[in-house]
């Protein structure tokens, strides 16, 4: 069984579907996320991989647990998409 | 009091895109805190030894403590001791660290809240539900003028076990 090792709360005054679109836009995450975009489709098993200036430089796969979705809309609820481990599989060259 | 005594217990770190006067405010003053500490007020005299005290939104007393450290616009260390019957007899006393730090056109805020003894999760796990939402709000109060309005459970897990070992709780 994974266990937490790090843990942050933030409170943002925003929409879930606008902070969903925050964390999974690849588009959205290079303006906070130092020009890093996200791309995945998603779903369930799915690879996470990030690039810089379109070079992708890491591949990470979900190795256990499910994605926790947005489900009803409700303000001030929690939002997490934990990773787990990372298999971190970086590309050369 | 001997802080060196004292061992981090939460320590929670976040940007704000304003600068060390403005933050250094935030912390020190009752018509900032007001807004942005659920209705709490600080009233703080800025000097080692001075007294720091929160008010609730009706005045009454809700913690006391005193300035540990201060090096204005740098590191606020005060005692944070809220005023329920037999806490800090049970828990010892509280210490709240705030470090400012220039970060690029932003400022980093760390507060880190510490204890003289080990304190269980069931205890810490009020601190950790309500600093997130103390230093977002006071976050968007400094960048957008507005503090956030936040909607929260009382802290039911930590008001438990304080209860038990004989604390009184509101």
């Amino acid at each position: 069984m994974l266990k937490p090792a790090f843990h942050y709360v933030s409170y943002i005054e925003t929409t879930l579907e606008e902070l969903w679109e925050a964390l999974t836009n690849s588009a959205f995450t290079t303006r906070y996320w130092w020009d890093t975009s996200v791309i995945s489709d998603w779903k369930v098993g799915s690879h996470v991989s990030l690039a810089i200036n379109g070079l992708v430089r890491w591949h990470l796969q979900r190795m256990a647990g499910n994605f926790v979705e947005p489900q009803e809309p409700a303000a001030n609820s929690e939002v997490s998409c934990e990773f787990d481990r990372l298999a971190h599989h970086r590309r050369t060259g | 009091m001997n802080i060196n005594q004292f061992k981090p217990a939460i320590v929670y770190t976040i940007y704000i895109a304003s600068t060390p006067e403005r933050v250094w405010e935030a912390l020190t003053s009752a018509e900032f805190s007001r807004k942005y500490f659920f209705g709490n007020a600080v009233e703080v005299d800025l000097r080692v030894g001075g007294a720091y005290i929160v008010r609730t939104p009706d005045g009454a007393l809700h913690i006391s403590g005193e300035v540990i450290e201060c090096d204005p616009l740098r590191k606020l260390t005060i005692t944070f001791n809220v005023n329920w019957p037999e806490l800090i007899e049970q828990l010892g006393p509280t210490l709240v660290s705030y470090e400012i730090e220039p970060a690029g056109d932003a400022v980093r805020l760390t507060m880190i809240e510490s204890h003289d003894r080990p304190l269980d999760d069931d205890i810490l796990s009020g601190g950790r539900q309500g600093w997130p939402a103390i230093l977002s709000s006071l976050k968007s109060l400094l960048e957008t003028g507005e503090a956030l309005v936040i909607k929260m459970r009382p802290p039911d897990r930590m008001l438990a076990a304080l209860k038990k070992m004989g604390i009184g709780t509101p």
